[in-house]
């Protein structure tokens, strides 16, 4: 993975020194809270319900052993125990104390991270394929582009004052599961027809108030141009987009609102205009030295084969429950990838202990595991497993409540913190997903009803991905109380579309039996192999509305 | 909030609980409280 330089690590600690006198110029009342925001904000640093919160970027959610001993570390010493993985791939606390915060950020440094950049209208932490480096089905590793992407993006004085946030993913993989195509950027990483590797750019994806898919706004931009590209994007987003209206301001109301023909005309221009200049040219030497920091491991010489998996797979069934949903392909012989579900079933979605965070520490240096990976959908992945080692693996597991065999199930719900934590939510999220989690907690009727992707926001923000949930669930407040509505069809991978909301909603404990009658019906109808996506995309809404609001 | 004591105050509705306000809705009762989901955190763990 990638290693801060001189200048990297100099400045992130100078930086939490900065804000140490920043919070020492607070605490004295030197500033005031209007003063201060903008300046928490810059490192990450929110007021919710309780107490401060603290956002942690992990740039393309890749953490090493030493980070994750050091987040549970600040977790049990500065919180309260506990950290929250969210959909952008960072980490979450939300019981921080203020005069603690620069104290944390010197211990974040000391490890090579930070919280710079996971808030504010500036280009947020870039996110990437969990499966980066392992996947067969990658034309390359999407963490170099990345990182790139992350350096160039990093206090660049241009944008660091956007109309609005700007988030960024890619993927190499023609299964997206980085979510491309609900980002203000969504880059895929191709081949054109003669063999060579460029990028597809996506412009004025996002979700919240007003969601829109990206739309392509360059079909194969060459790998010495994409930051060129990049930039031109973000001048035109700069220049043109709105700052008159915050919920006007993303890049996809731009988009909606010019056409992604203009805009494709804006960016050309613009990217000409900086090609000629050829001071964002990205040298061939300088992608190889970061690909260098993302070279593969030594993978030992290995039977595809694994006897003691199968004979494993053979005698406990749990076991093999759990190889079945958690365990995917691996490129190398004999390795496989393995979700580690972050799930339980009523537990909280991308919740994390300190406990829990040492024990998978000392599961990565056990099982040679360099570094782990953070997934969008709240979950974690050990990259590089030894198919041999798989049930040693799982066996460590259950005991620490990291084995729970749901990934891409019912029970593998999408969360956001919801009004139990967020100033901004209207209802809760969390209980809901328990909620649902427990109804469904049956695994022989979760692998039955096979993928199916619930996902929770609790208010409008769509921090749970509501519109690409297949069933998704957005909370609202209907005259001081909590209710539920329901939008069906939405997906956030290769075939992404934006679910529909069905109708009224429904109160915390009708939302439960709800979605219980949309599977019913869903089994009902469904053929051969048919995902709830699927039979709902041929059959419609209808069928399910009619079961839903029948009186 | 001179004092530092208290962060963006703001007015929201209350009822009378044998004879002690109370929040109205659910964000300011689980703000008096804590979260739902983690009875052992917040104020209403102290």
């Amino acid at each position: 993975m990638y290693r801060y330089d001189e200048f990297d690590a100099a400045f992130v600690r100078e930086r939490a020194d900065q804000f140490r006198g920043q919070v020492a110029r607070r605490l004295s009342g030197e500033l005031t809270e209007d003063e201060f925001k903008p300046l928490r904000l810059m490192n990450g640093l929110y007021l919710q319900l309780h107490s401060y919160m603290l956002r942690i970027a992990i740039p393309y959610g890749t953490l090493s052993a030493r980070q994750v001993r050091k987040l549970g570390a600040i977790e049990r010493k500065y919180d309260r125990g506990y950290g929250h993985f969210t959909t952008r791939q960072n980490l979450q606390l939300h019981w921080v104390q203020l005069p603690q915060v620069p104290d944390i950020l010197h211990e974040l440094a000391e490890v090579e991270m930070h919280c710079i950049q996971t808030s504010g209208n500036c280009v947020r932490n870039v996110t990437s394929d969990q499966f980066a480096g392992a996947s067969a089905e990658e034309l390359e590793d999407p963490r170099i582009l990345s990182e790139i992407v992350r350096q160039w993006s990093s206090l660049h004085p241009e944008f660091s004052f956007l109309p609005r946030k700007f988030k960024i993913a890619v993927t190499a993989s023609p299964h997206d599961r980085a979510a491309i195509m609900i980002h203000d950027i969504g880059i895929a990483i191709v081949k054109n027809a003669a063999g060579e590797i460029g990028y597809r750019v996506y412009v004025g994806g996002g979700l919240g108030r007003s969601p829109f898919l990206a739309q392509e706004v360059g079909s194969f931009v060459a790998r010495e141009d994409i930051l060129a590209f990049l930039e031109a994007i973000l001048r035109v987003y700069n220049e043109a987009g709105r700052r008159d209206n915050i919920h006007k301001a993303r890049v996809k109301i731009l988009v909606h609102q010019i056409g992604i023909e203009d805009m494709r005309r804006r960016v050309e221009k613009e990217f000409e205009e900086i090609r000629k200049t050829g001071v964002l040219g990205l040298p061939a030497d300088e992608m190889a030295r970061i690909a260098a920091y993302f070279a593969p491991p030594a993978f030992e010489s290995l039977p595809d084969t694994s006897p003691e998996l199968e004979r494993a797979i053979r005698e406990n069934a749990d076991f093999a429950n759990w190889v079945k949903t958690n365990v995917h392909a691996h490129k190398e012989p004999g390795y496989a990838i393995a979700t580690i579900s972050l799930k339980p079933i009523g537990g909280t979605p991308g919740d994390c202990s300190s406990d829990q965070m040492d024990a998978i520490a000392d599961l990565m240096d056990i099982f040679g595991q360099a570094e782990i990976r953070v997934t969008h959908e709240q979950n974690l992945v050990m990259p590089h497993m030894r198919k041999k080692d798989l049930y040693a693996l799982w066996q460590k597991l259950v005991p620490l409540e990291l084995a729970t065999a749901n990934y891409g199930l019912i029970t593998d719900i999408i969360a956001c913190p919801g009004l139990d934590y967020c100033d901004l939510a209207n209802a809760r999220s969390i209980p809901i997903a328990q909620a649902i989690a427990k109804r469904f907690s049956d695994l022989d009727r979760q692998h039955d009803l096979g993928e199916l992707k619930i996902k929770i926001s609790g208010c409008i923000n769509a921090c749970g991905h509501h519109h690409v949930g297949h069933i998704g669930i957005l909370g609202v407040d209907r005259k001081g109380v909590e209710n539920y509505q329901i939008l069906l069809g939405g997906s956030g991978a290769e075939d992404a579309s934006l679910g529909e909301i069905l109708g009224p909603g429904f109160d915390d404990r009708g939302i439960v039996d709800a979605v219980e009658k949309l599977i019913g019906t869903y089994t009902s109808l469904r053929q051969n192999g048919e995902r709830f996506l699927d039979t709902y995309r041929r059959v419609g809404a209808a069928p399910f509305k009619e079961q839903l609001y029948a009186r | 909030v001179r004092k530092r004591e208290v962060v963006a105050p703001y007015l929201f509705d209350v009822r009378l609980h044998d004879g002690r306000p109370v929040p109205v809705k659910v964000r300011e009762v689980i703000r008096a409280n804590g979260p739902t989901v983690r009875l052992d955190l917040g104020k209403q763990a102290d």
